[in-house]
């Protein structure tokens, strides 16, 4: 702003020099012209040898015609007729073009124009002197100047004016959103930033900003209700040790050391399972490998020889499907899935591994528990979700196992679908099948509800 | 001293259990809300220790419940959550204490000790003569099903009356439990607002709740007029 208004006053001084300087020029050319048509008129009036005394110059010009002894021949009207108006050296240099000379050598005041040229016969020569006064042409420049210093300076003062007006009128919209942008805290507060009433781009700016901050807002508001769920859902198993160590030391009692290696089991499947989420989250993805989706599983099911209900497992064709992914996230995955299945299941739990149309691999596991509502089927991929607020811990699990689920099968590009393994049975059960891509994971897939 | 602990953690349920009984306890468990709830009706417990989050029915639906069938039975509240709404929320409902998961044992003891010492007296979370219904958490009064709008004077002056139901209550009682010593500057505001008061919760329903006992002072009547 104040840039622009240097560069313009610099702009405007340099065109008042340009001007004068032009104008000066324009006036003094016209003068040392006028000036010469008068030499040339009066030398041919002497080459004609019809020179009058006193020679006929308009209004104030004067003229002098002088001989090689530099003796006045003839002047004009206001012209001296004893001494000549210029000395030696400037009579020369007038010779070769026009001069200034002081006024007062031709007895007026101001600087006065000069020109001279030769006349006459060759054998008798004479010089005419023409002097022209110039205080004309410094009163006219000097007014010129003024006029165009003080209505450039007007001009500048309007028009730096204007380009402020106009320049803050289109910034102002970015100084609020500025000034917004300062207040917004980041500490708990859901702000926006003011959006302009204006349609342009300082509007869609301001939108977009916004759109930004809703999306930054949501997930730190979603990652303060996992934290909290987290600490509630560490502070049980925290609760049980703390009472049985007390009691053990009010009571002078040993406490059940197999009840306090239950609680640490659960804090630390706890724990665990939160770490898996965390990372999880971060970016980057575990590393694949070719992995045989049958073989694993069966080794997956030979945990569950003990399970309360008996975990069968089997294939739905002859292939052995191969995919690339991380083997340490898949038993996982199907670990969670078998965990879930077992713990609601009536009579039995199955899982087969399959070829899928993609040339991937598609494992179902199936129980005849009491399945998942339609309406419940996405919430369940959700972290600390208990269907029925069931919170009965013998059977509950953390809330966490459908998520990790969900999370560990994405990363690896597949997905997760849940149905009734009987549609219109009673119980329905639960099918789960999960989906895993042959080749390399294509990013973005998620967990799916039909 | 007989106890009732509702708490579906299998284990700290044992370790309470264990140590309770060597305070000289009796001590009964239920696991969900919906058993511990019925052992609380049948059982003739001096305290109740109660979690929040149990199976089939919760904390606050036991608490909230035994109240409503007048059953005193003093209850500690145990929740994992600890938000001040959420203890607010299970002290209204008509619980008597609240402890944060985890808690020390030593100071469970205690205010069950505190809990046994105060006993079992009537303290209705919701005040009720007849058909009269004053819900000093909720701020709220209604007489049937319509409810009824008082102003903050109005609804004190009706909370200690009815919180005294069938006793005279004097003019000076009164004043000295509904206005704090400043805030008097007529003689007769007892008379003014008891006026207020049975043109809200008495003329419009053609009843008569408070009644002036002539040259002592007011009492609210415990079918509610």
């Amino acid at each position: 702003m104040l840039l622009s208004t240097v560069a313009l006053a610099v702009g405007l001084a340099i065109g008042v020099v340009a001007l004068t300087a032009v104008l000066r020029f324009g006036l003094e050319r016209a003068t040392d012209d006028a000036a010469a048509q008068t030499a040339g008129d009066v030398a041919s009036l002497i080459d004609e040898g019809r020179l009058p005394d006193p020679i006929p110059a308009g209004g104030t010009t004067l003229v002098q015609v002088i001989d090689q002894q530099s003796r006045v021949l003839a002047a004009s009207a206001g012209g001296d007729r004893l001494v000549p108006a210029l000395n030696a050296e400037q009579l020369s240099a007038a010779l070769s073009g026009p001069q200034t000379v002081p006024g007062a050598q031709f007895g007026v005041s101001g600087p006065v124009r000069t020109v001279a040229r030769q006349a006459g016969p060759p054998a008798t020569p004479s010089i005419v002197v023409v002097g022209v006064p110039a205080g004309d042409i410094d009163d006219a420049v000097r007014i010129a100047r003024t006029a165009l210093i003080v209505g450039y300076a007007v001009l500048l003062a309007v028009l730096a004016a204007v380009a402020w007006r106009i320049v803050g009128a289109t910034l102002r919209p970015v100084e609020a959103l500025r000034a917004g942008a300062e207040k917004i805290t980041g500490a708990g507060s859901t702000d926006t930033l003011p959006v302009p009433a204006s349609g342009d781009e300082i509007r869609r700016l301001a939108d977009t900003l916004n759109g930004m901050l809703g999306r930054l807002e949501s997930s730190r508001r979603r990652q303060r209700a996992f934290v909290a769920d987290a600490a509630h859902e560490l502070r049980s198993p925290l609760a049980s040790l703390r009472t049985q160590l007390d009691v053990a030391l009010v009571t002078g009692t040993d406490p059940d050391t197999a009840d306090l290696l239950a609680e640490v089991d659960r804090l630390t499947g706890l724990v665990d399972d939160l770490l898996i989420l965390a990372r999880a989250d971060d970016a980057a993805p575990p590393p694949r490998e070719v992995l045989d989706v049958a073989e694993l599983a069966e080794q997956v099911v030979l945990r569950y020889a003990d399970a309360r209900v008996p975990v069968t497992a089997g294939r739905t064709d002859n292939r052995a499907p191969v995919v690339q992914a991380n083997p340490t996230a898949v038993a996982r995955v199907l670990a969670n899935i078998l965990d879930n299945a077992v713990r609601y299941a009536a009579t039995n739990v199955t899982l087969s591994v399959g070829a899928a149309a993609d040339g991937g691999a598609m494992v179902i596991v199936t129980d005849d528990g009491p399945g998942i509502p339609a309406a419940d089927r996405r919430r369940v991929f959700e972290r600390f979700t208990r269907l029925h607020d069931a919170r009965d811990r013998h059977t509950g699990g953390s809330g966490l196992g459908l998520a990790i689920v969900g999370e560990l099968v994405r990363q690896q590009g597949g997905s997760v679908t849940l149905d009734d393994k009987s549609p219109g049975g009673e119980p329905p059960g639960l099918r789960v099948e999960v989906h895993l891509p042959s080749g390399c994971a294509v990013v973005g897939g998620s967990p799916s509800a039909t | 001293m007989r106890l009732l602990v509702v708490e579906d953690e299998v284990r700290l349920a044992r370790a309470l259990q264990k140590g309770l009984r060597s305070e000289g306890f009796a001590v009964d468990i239920s696991h969900d809300g919906a058993s511990g709830l019925e052992s609380a009706r049948v059982g003739n417990y001096d305290a109740i220790v109660l979690d929040v989050m149990l199976p089939r029915l919760s904390g606050y639906e036991v608490v909230r419940t035994l109240r409503r069938e007048r059953n005193w039975v003093p209850v500690l509240l145990l929740s994992a959550k600890d938000g001040e709404y959420d203890e607010a929320d299970g002290l209204d409902v008509g619980a008597d204490d609240y402890l944060t998961k985890p808690f020390s044992y030593v100071v469970l003891v205690a205010r069950l000790r505190a809990l046994l010492r105060r006993g079992a007296p009537e303290r209705p979370a919701v005040l009720v003569a007849g058909d009269l219904v004053l819900d000093p958490a909720a701020k709220q009064v209604a007489r049937g099903d319509a409810t009824i709008s008082l102003t903050a004077r109005e609804f004190s002056l009706l909370e200690y009356l009815m919180r005294r139901a069938g006793e005279v209550v004097s003019r000076l009682d009164l004043l000295e439990h509904v206005w704090d010593s400043y805030g008097v500057s007529e003689a007769n505001v007892v008379e003014v607002y008891v006026g207020y008061l049975r043109r809200k919760i008495d003329t419009p329903f053609g009843r008569a709740a408070v009644t002036t006992v002539r040259g002592v002072g007011y009492r609210l009547e415990t079918d509610g007029g």
